[in-house]
């Protein structure tokens, strides 16, 4: 059922392969393979990696990953979300060491939280907090915002020997929005890759060089025919949740005769939405970024915009139904799911409600994505 | 009635009328005056100030909690799509919203405003949210950073500038100025209650103690929903005086106090006075706690700058603080209370309260000596409440205390 990739070259291969390992084991061999590079550890779209990046680390996203949950017990309850307890057990395993810091951006309750028992959990290298605004679209927020970028470039220089110049920060911005400018166009060209290279090929720039990354990326695309997709087959989806690093469901999507063709997750077009104005001052100009970015549901704004994003993304790309992926124990996003599926439902768009843990049911959820996708099929 | 093995408080009738009277009067032909739902850490005094009336939808979620009415409305919302894994005083009130023919009192009157203050959790965006669109009202989020080193200058600006941000927001919708005198005043009364408050619960450091903690949940309603009112001065005068009397004459809260406990997080609603129980049967009172202890912020009077007063209150409340310092507060109390051992309930509705318990009770344990036990249940949802488990653990626990002894 998949397309065959048009990806020739076996060097790109396998770096695909080694973006997957390092996806599941970021510290794996991480001196042989950047001796010279100190990585820091974040979790979240709204986390400065540019000003890491300046810093002169190499941001290293901790995603959910899989396994057993054993020491994190002793130290989170069991309705802590999946992505909290994996990555506290992680943590505590030893298998994140090659970290030289770790920044929690101030998101939902449980990112507060554990930003503080890791700090507390006397982990090999500190625990540093960036308490963004809440409430984005308020008076006072990009003030706040931007002290709180210059305080975050004091503590890195002051606790980690590691000052960021402006020169630094405005090659890292462009660094990353060409990232983000290649993420967006191997999404349009998502049809071109098996699931598994498209998922590998989006998320490993989380835990690569974003040098790398961008070379990677540039070679794929130049390699994918310049054609427009035409026969697209099955119903089209769009999936919306949170973190997403496994591929089990869009797969599965792909194996019952969908297409993803779009996605509104954390780990997908959230981490490239919108690019930084390179005309700007380097922090006012990153401050921005975050203000304009349509809010995750921890994130306020007024205008409340996310339905109609997810709206119009459902318009624009043709998707007949959306598929929401919500890790169980998300409260920001359990909260949206009513307003979200409601709006959904108001312009007739069918849609699916999937609860992601450490352990789903993959029997069960196959029968429900099948019979999704058939109900799309008779729409 | 298990309830009898409380000594009564005499102004418990007073409570009650108190109480009763601001649910009455909410209720009332308000001539005018705009209603608002805000939260429990939300700068009341500037609405009152304003003449606006402010009703607390997690009061009233705690009430219904207490009645064992909460379940039902829980029920509501997750019909609606609501997960049960949410907070289940967002559950009770939202329930409340939608099917008000099953709700204690049928509700809370609707909203001309909303004010909802995230320096106490993030659940409350979301759930204002949610009653901002069934009732299409305007809605204000108070932005308070969370507050993992220090309170920094620039957090100090961004919540003035919000408060003023704020004055503005109730203006334009309920056509009210700001006058500065009633705002002086109510401050004066909100501080006023706050110390009478902070009194009452230091009074908890007498052996026995004249207080365990269903007494000080039920008695911190006003504190909550009333603070900034002469009604509440004058309720925690007369609450005062009688707590003193029972210092004054060697009057404890229970029949035999043997050992002396410290509860952090919300209470048990659903089982206020049963749960607490178990540990009466074993001679042991809660004589200090966490929760209650949320309302003890005075805003600094006489100065120019009230709003950074005002920000400096609100924004510093201690679920606003790190594990740290909430660990810090906790060994202070456990010092101050001369207390033997600490209970933690890991609430499932409510994740910043909870999710840090496990670090916070080792290092608590670790800076004073003093063991601990942590029960996972529900401050509504008595669906997850397991009672015979419970009292096994805290058996266990009181059989740990009474070696210690």
């Amino acid at each position: 059922m998949y397309r065959v990739a048009q990806i020739r070259e076996p060097l790109v291969g396998g770096q695909i392969q080694r973006g997957w390992d390092s996806l599941a084991h970021p510290c794996k061999d991480w001196q042989t393979r950047y001796p010279t590079k100190r990585a820091f550890g974040y979790l979240c779209t709204y986390s400065p990696i540019e000003l890491l990046h300046a810093a002169g680390f190499v941001p290293v996203r901790l995603v959910q990953g899989s396994g057993q949950v054993a020491l994190a017990n002793a130290y989170l309850p069991s309705f802590s979300c999946a992505l909290a307890r994996m990555v506290t057990e992680r943590l505590l395993s030893g298998e994140l060491d090659c970290l030289s810091g770790l920044l929690v951006a101030h998101t939902c309750d449980t990112m507060q939280c554990v930003a503080d028992i890791w700090h507390m959990a006397d982990l090999p290298f500190p625990v540093v907090a960036f308490s963004l605004p809440t409430v984005l679209s308020n008076i006072g927020a990009r003030d706040y915002l931007l002290a709180e970028l210059h305080r975050l470039a004091a503590v890195l220089e002051s606790d980690f020997g590691a000052p960021v110049t402006k020169d630094a920060l405005r090659t890292s911005i462009a660094l990353y929005n060409e990232q983000r400018r290649l993420l967006a166009m191997l999404y349009e060209h998502r049809w071109a890759f098996t699931v598994e290279q498209f998922w590998t090929l989006a998320l490993s720039g989380m835990v690569m060089p974003v040098e790398e990354h961008n070379v990677l990326l540039r070679s794929v695309l130049q390699s994918v025919e310049e054609k427009k997709e035409t026969d697209r087959q099955g119903p089209a989806v769009i999936l919306v949740g949170a973190i997403l690093d496994d591929p089990t469901i869009p797969i599965m999507v792909h194996e019952l005769g969908g297409q993803v063709v779009w996605d509104d997750l954390c780990t997908g077009s959230r981490y490239f939405d919108v690019l930084v104005d390179e005309t700007q001052e380097p922090f006012g100009a990153l401050a921005d970024r975050y203000l304009k970015r349509v809010p995750c549901p921890t994130k306020h704004d007024d205008a409340n915009p996310r339905a109609e994003h997810v709206l119009s993304l459902v318009h624009r790309t043709g998707a007949q139904g959306v598929v929401f992926v919500l890790p169980k124990f998300c409260e920001p996003h359990a909260f949206d799911y009513v307003l979200l599926s409601k709006a959904l439902t108001n312009v007739g768009v069918p849609h699916l409600w999937i609860e992601t843990d450490l352990t789903a049911p993959i029997g069960q959820l196959r029968t429900r994505i099948q019979a999704f996708i058939e109900l799309l099929r008779g729409s | 009635m298990v309830e009898k093995r409380y000594k009564k408080l005499k102004t418990a009738a007073e409570l009650q009328r108190l109480m009763q009277w601001h649910y009455t009067r909410i209720r009332l032909p308000r001539l005018g005056r705009p209603l608002a739902w805000v939260t429990s850490g939300a700068p009341v005094e500037i609405l009152r100030a304003m003449g606006v009336i402010a009703v607390y939808p997690e009061n009233y979620g705690a009430l219904c909690g207490a009645r064992r009415e909460a379940v039902s409305l829980c029920e509501a919302a997750e019909a609606q799509g609501y997960s049960p894994d949410l907070c289940s005083y967002a559950r009770t009130s939202l329930g409340s919203v939608f099917q008000s023919e099953r709700a204690p009192m049928g509700g809370l009157p609707q909203p001309d405003l909303l004010i909802a203050c995230n320096n106490i959790c993030g659940t409350v965006i979301k759930w204002y949210e949610a009653v901002a669109a069934h009732y299409g009202v305007p809605l204000f989020i108070l932005d308070t950073p969370f507050i993992h080193g220090a309170f920094e200058p620039h957090a100090l600006a961004y919540v003035v500038a919000q408060l003023e941000a704020m004055i503005r927001f109730v203006e334009r919708t309920t056509g009210r100025r700001l006058s500065m005198k009633r705002l002086e005043r109510t401050v004066r009364l909100a501080n006023e209650t706050v110390q009478l408050w902070s009194e009452i619960r230091a009074l908890c450091k007498a052996r026995p103690s004249p207080l365990n903690a269903p007494d000080l949940f039920v008695n911190m309603a006003p504190i909550v929903v009333l603070r900034g009112t002469e009604g509440a001065v004058r309720f925690y005068r007369h609450l005062k005086a009688e707590v003193e009397m029972r210092v004054k004459n060697g009057i404890g809260a229970i029949p035999e106090e043997k050992y002396r406990l410290l509860w952090d997080n919300i209470a048990i609603w659903h089982h206020l006075y049963r749960f607490y129980n178990y540990f009466v049967d074993y001679d042991a009172c809660f004589v200090v706690d966490t929760y209650t202890g949320g309302w003890s912020q005075e805003i600094p009077e006489g100065q120019s700058a009230l709003m950074e007063g005002i920000a400096t209150a609100y924004a510093t409340v201690f679920l606003n603080q790190s594990l740290e310092y909430r660990s810090r507060l906790m060994e202070r109390l456990i010092r101050e209370y001369d207390v033997d051992g600490f209970v933690m309930h890991c609430n499932r509705s409510c994740k910043p309260y909870s999710l840090g318990q496990y670090a916070m009770k080792r290092r608590v344990t670790e800076g004073t000596g003093v063991p601990g036990l942590i029960i996972e249940s529900d401050m509504c949802d008595a669906r997850a409440f397991a009672a015979e488990a419970v009292k096994t653990r805290i058996q266990a626990f009181m059989e740990t205390l009474a070696e210690r002894k």
